[in-house]
């Protein structure tokens, strides 16, 4: 099992940079832990609410999630139903699996350019949040990072998948672990 | 082209990219893609995109999703739960098939401070499936009550599951998460009393231990159990008291297990690492289903799908009661061919509006959802805790886990039923309920 720990320097960047990801992923939901935990105590022992924390939590929000969706995607972690591939032979299954990679690499393609302008806009007219003021465009980055991380992440997966079937059909009962993507 | 005829090709094209392997949060979110560039075009549909994304992503109610996956996983990688079994078994070990009767219950307590059936299974698994062996338990049983067990941690609160049927159908997470105390306690019961009955017809089942346990055993095992009630009263008491909301309280929940855990001594670099990974992998699971099925519930929304079946059904003249018997049969189809909880998001959309308008409340309905989850997931091919189980249980193999598990789905249709006569059974203490601040 993938441990979720800075990785060796010799490690490619693909691994490296989603990992490094997956951690400030899982720093940020320790930070969000204790900063609520913060506010209800103040706020019940001492009256005194803490205005900043339910804005920021929901910005971090976003980096716990877009975070993590590429390690997610290496660790084979977003669902699929394989109730049909799993009864194909090998050269239909990877054939398959090349065009659901390829479509995802696409969508992922629109949404990354799509969120990425959305936060350029915000950029350009300084739009702010409603409490604090923080800029928002900071956090709307943080979507197409996450999902075009993602997306390369799939890139390489797909180039492996097309590499697979090149090779020989592996003999019959015996799964030969190249499956590539997860 | 008809609207109805773009919503069916639309579903028909989401099975089809299911179908065939692709992941399914990016299948909802091609065909909700296709569906608004067909609908609004490209300046509308990426700005519905762009506002979709950022909505789900930013939703403080959400962000309870993974404060208690990182609780429950806190509680997993530090073993601290663990130490409740030995103190309920103690308690009823004297019964027929004691020491599964103290799974179910162990499992229900930890249930209660965990909302997540996997770390709930594999907590008490891994220390009651080898306790069990030792006494020479059969072994259908051991992990039959184990998976089954396992299942009460997303019924009895907090749930995980009930907050994203709490957030999609914008029912109070509150109301869910007290609405599934009684049944998830009856369920216990119901499970317990299923094995105290089999093991007394069948009594080479689970061989009575010989070792008498003191009370004094007893009472010290009180105390052993009394971190985790404390707890139970941080995430449960500070909710149902109206002090805190449920994003809050898995705030407290998830800060109380890191004091237990540093308390126990058991707060290692490596547990801290281990839960941040399995909190991480599920949430952006989770999450990314939610966020790209809103684009697609939004297109369904637009072409009107959920009010021209709900038109359809009335058509029929049907009595409710009929049309929620055939929902609950094809929920329960589904549920031995796919993944529950994506199933859950993608038909909510027309589920809740179907139900709701025949009449049934959205509280009552979001119980029934979570019990059919519980049955999803100890129903092969993919009932998530028969794989739990299969892996901490070394000597296991699938069939015995399924099997051991299929008696407690019967009894969960019956539940079902049950609450169909006696909502009552899940509303009652909703009702009772302070609304939190």
């Amino acid at each position: 099992m993938r441990e979720l720990k800075p990785e060796s320097p010799k490690a490619p960047l693909a691994d490296r940079i989603p990992r490094g990801m997956a951690f400030l992923s899982g720093l940020s939901v320790l930070v969000v832990t204790l900063m609520i935990t913060y506010d209800v105590l103040l706020r019940y022992f001492f009256n005194r609410p803490q205005l900043f924390v339910d804005e920021l939590s929901t910005l971090i929000l976003i980096l716990i999630i877009f975070g993590g969706i590429a390690f997610t995607f290496q660790r084979g972690g977003h669902i699929r139903v394989d109730l049909v591939t799993n009864r194909l032979g090998h050269r239909a299954n990877r054939s398959l699996r090349v065009l659901t990679l390829f479509l995802g690499i696409v969508f992922l393609g629109i949404i990354t350019q799509n969120t990425f302008v959305s936060s350029l806009v915000a950029y350009r007219l300084e739009r702010l949040s409603m409490v604090m003021f923080y800029p928002l465009w900071i956090p709307m980055l943080l979507i197409p990072i996450g999902t075009g991380l993602m997306a390369w992440v799939m890139i390489k997966a797909l180039i492996a998948e097309v590499k697979g079937l090149r090779k020989p059909e592996p003999p019959e009962g015996r799964d030969d672990g190249t499956k590539g993507a997860p | 082209m008809s609207e109805a005829l773009l919503g069916i090709l639309l579903i028909l094209t989401l099975f089809l990219l299911l179908a065939i392997g692709m992941e399914v949060a990016l299948s909802l979110g091609l065909v909700g893609l296709i569906g608004l560039l067909y609908l609004k075009g490209w300046t509308v549909a990426a700005s519905i995109i762009g506002s979709v994304a950022w909505t789900n992503s930013t939703s403080f109610s959400f962000i309870a999703v993974p404060l208690f996956i990182f609780m429950s996983a806190i509680l997993l990688h530090s073993g601290i739960g663990a130490s409740l079994y030995t103190a309920v078994s103690r308690w009823v070990s004297f019964l027929p098939g004691g020491l599964a009767v103290a799974s179910v219950f162990a499992c229900a307590i930890f249930g209660a401070v965990c909302g997540s059936s996997v770390a709930t299974a594999a907590t008490i698994g891994l220390i009651a499936i080898p306790e069990m062996e030792k006494r020479g338990y059969d072994r259908q049983l051991t992990y039959g009550s184990l998976a089954a067990g396992g299942t009460l941690g997303i019924l009895i609160p907090p749930s995980i599951p009930m907050i994203i049927y709490g957030v999609m159908t914008e029912t109070s997470v509150g109301q869910l998460y007290i609405a599934g105390v009684i049944p998830g306690i009856l369920l216990a019961i119901l499970f317990s009393a299923y094995i105290i009955i089999r093991c007394t017809i069948h009594p080479q089942l689970a061989p009575r231990s010989k070792e008498a346990i003191r009370w004094a055993d007893r009472a010290r095992s009180l105390g052993e159990a009394a971190p985790m009630v404390g707890l139970i009263f941080v995430v449960l008491g500070t909710m149902y008291l109206g002090v805190v909301t449920p994003t809050e309280a898995a705030a407290l929940g998830a800060s109380a297990s890191l004091v237990l855990s540093a308390c126990y001594g058991r707060l290692t670099w490596k547990t801290l690492m281990d839960s941040f990974r399995d909190t991480v992998v599920p949430t952006s699971m989770v999450m990314l289903i939610i966020i790209f099925a809103s684009i697609f519930s939004h297109v369904i929304a637009l072409i009107g799908a959920p009010k021209a079946i709900f038109q359809i059904i009335t058509d029929l003249k049907l009595p409710p009661g009929v049309v929620f018997a055939l929902i609950f049969a094809f929920l329960i189809l589904v549920a031995y061919a796919l993944e529950e909880l994506s199933v859950m998001i993608i038909m909510l959309p027309f589920l809740f509006p179907l139900v709701t308008g025949l009449g049934y409340d959205g509280i009552w309905f979001g119980v029934v959802m979570v019990i059919w989850l519980e049955m999803g997931f100890i129903t092969p091919p993919v009932g998530i805790n028969l794989f739990v189980i299969q892996g901490v249980a070394k000597n296991g193999t699938m069939k015995e886990v399924a099997f051991g598990a299929t008696p407690y789905v019967v009894m969960m249709v019956l539940f079902v039923v049950l609450l169909f006569f006696f909502p009552e059974l899940a509303l009652w203490l909703p009702r009772q309920m302070t609304p939190a601040r």
